[in-house]
Order: structure tokens, then C-alpha cells, then sequence
């Protein structure tokens, strides 16, 4: 191959990886709410519960962005009233990764006083969307839930 | 959860070593679309032998780290907040491995198998670079999931 055909090859090279880049930036961190019936956490996922929400991160100990979603989560927790944030690393509960297919770190769940997975969201939370979110979840009245 | 992180590291020295590295993928990969097999060898043994360095020594370590801290971090704003060197050496092991297996494979008289593991090995240093995306430290939880990697403690 000659130089300048190697040249265009590469060109494609990069405009491939600056693709999957954009594509990633767009995903990453969006909330997505789920209808709180499929996945329910249970006192053996979690210790402690929020009364009105418990926001959980899924990290493991070669997550770079983990402590930054770890500091934003505790941020946002004490802005509401009974909400909590906790973290569960999945180095120690490899179960939990199969179960609820969770393919990266962070994921963070927004759970509700019943323990019902409201939203998801894979990577770092976008804080806008996210506080949104919680605010509607938190605002539900209770009665809502029942089935 | 039990283990004490090491100090943190500036976030951007990992990728500015990544912009390094992927320049020289790139490099490789061209030497081996024009046909020059044996320099593109050659430039992936030495890409190999770094990752090795940051894999083993850890990334605080590797050339390109002590590059940034000793000439660029000191022209920079502090970092708004340090970061776990482990996920990057992490994602050294994973480089070394797949820039590692195209050089073994190359070796063993597979043609074109250094390009390729370049080409691949390139996309991932350059998500780190450009996009601050760590490829390499997102394998960790599939191998996690797999049962692959299991916790040594607790």
C-alpha cells in the first residue's frame, strides 16, 4: 500500500475512534427511568435505606470515575430530605453484576422507600437530568405505588 | 473497600501519556499499511515494553508520567481533584496485553497482526486521550462479572 492510501486509512482509523468517542459522550450518563417493578433490592443489597430514596453506585476498585459519582451522589443525597447514597463494590458481589447486568462503572440506581429500581444510570450521572429525576421520585406520593 | 488508595495523581497524566501512546499506534499502524513490517515490529516491541513499565511499576511511574509531573503539571492549573492511580495502571495491563499478543503472534509469522493490535490498541488510548474515556478500567468489571478477577479479601 503507498503512503497516501495508508494516510487516508488512517484518517479513518481516527475519525472511527472520534465516532465511538461522541457516541460514548452522548450515552454515558443518562438517566433512564425504569417502571420500578422489574428489579427490587432487599435488605441483603442493602444496609441502609433512605426513606423516600436511596441512590446506589455500583463501583469496583479500577473505576476512575467512581469517587467523583461517590462525591456527586453524597452531594445530591443531602440536598433531599430522606434520601441516602451507598455504594456496593462489585469486586466483593460479583452476583450482583450478573443479576442485575450491569456491564459498567459506575452504574447508579435511584431506589425508592420500597426498595423498587425507579431509574438507572450507566457511567457518570448527568447532574441535571439526574436531580430531575429524583426530585419527581422523591415527589410521588406514596399511594402511587400501590399495584 | 478495605484497601487504603494509594496517593491520588493528577487525572491528566494518564492522558497525556495516552496522546503520547497513540500517536506512536498510530505511527505503527502506518509503517505496517506501507509494508514496512519490521520497523512497525519493532516501534510496537518498544510501545509493548512501555505499557509493561506502567503495568508493573505503575503508571506514577512510567516515562511519559514522569514526564508530565516534572515539565507539564507544573504548568497547569492544580487538578480540581486527584485521582486512583490503579485504574490506570489497570488499563496498562490491558494495553500490554492486546499490543502484547499482535507482537507474539507477528512474531509466530502472523502477517499483520502487529497493525491490527495497533489499530485496536489506538482506539482505546485515543478514547482516553481525547474523550478522558478509560477503556481499559471498564474491562476490569467485565472480567469481575465473569469471575475472572476475584476478590482476594473478604
Amino acid at each position: 500500500m503507498d503512503s497516501v492510501h495508508a494516510g487516508f486509512w488512517l484518517l479513518g482509523l481516527v475519525a472511527l475512534a472520534s465516532l465511538i468517542g461522541a457516541w460514548w459522550r452522548y450515552r454515558d450518563g443518562r438517566v433512564r427511568e425504569s417502571d420500578g417493578q422489574r428489579v427490587k433490592l432487599t435488605d441483603t443489597e442493602l444496609s441502609d435505606w433512605g426513606e423516600h430514596a436511596t441512590l446506589v453506585q455500583f463501583s469496583t476498585e479500577m473505576c476512575s470515575r467512581c469517587p467523583g459519582t461517590r462525591r456527586f451522589l453524597r452531594q445530591v443525597a443531602a440536598e433531599y430530605e430522606g434520601v441516602i447514597a451507598t455504594e456496593i463494590d462489585l469486586t466483593h458481589r460479583a452476583d450482583l453484576a450478573s443479576e442485575y447486568g450491569i456491564l459498567q462503572t459506575p452504574t447508579v440506581f435511584i431506589v425508592d422507600g420500597y426498595g423498587r429500581v425507579q431509574a438507572t444510570v450507566a457511567g457518570v450521572p448527568k447532574a441535571d437530568s439526574f436531580r430531575t429525576t429524583l426530585s419527581d421520585i422523591v415527589r410521588r406520593p406514596r399511594d402511587d405505588y400501590a399495584i | 473497600m478495605t484497601t487504603t488508595p494509594s496517593k491520588g495523581i493528577d487525572p491528566r497524566g494518564p492522558r497525556f501519556g495516552a496522546s503520547i501512546t497513540s500517536a506512536l499506534l498510530l505511527i505503527t499502524v502506518f509503517l505496517g499499511l506501507v509494508g514496512d513490517a519490521q520497523r512497525a515490529t519493532v516501534l510496537l516491541a518498544v510501545i509493548v515494553a512501555l505499557f509493561a513499565w506502567g503495568a508493573f511499576a505503575g503508571i506514577q511511574r512510567h516515562p511519559y508520567g514522569r514526564i508530565f509531573a516534572r515539565f507539564v503539571r507544573p504548568r497547569l492549573a492544580p487538578p480540581a481533584e486527584l485521582e486512583d492511580p490503579r485504574p490506570p495502571t489497570f488499563a496498562q495491563l490491558v494495553g500490554l496485553l492486546v499490543t502484547g499478543v499482535g507482537l507474539a503472534l507477528e512474531l509466530l509469522g502472523v502477517a499483520g497482526a502487529v497493525t491490527v493490535s495497533a489499530a485496536l490498541a489506538f482506539v482505546a488510548a485515543f478514547l482516553n486521550a481525547a474523550f478522558g474515556y478509560c477503556l481499559g478500567c471498564q474491562i476490569y468489571v467485565l472480567l469481575v462479572r465473569a469471575r475472572v478477577i476475584r476478590p482476594t479479601s473478604g
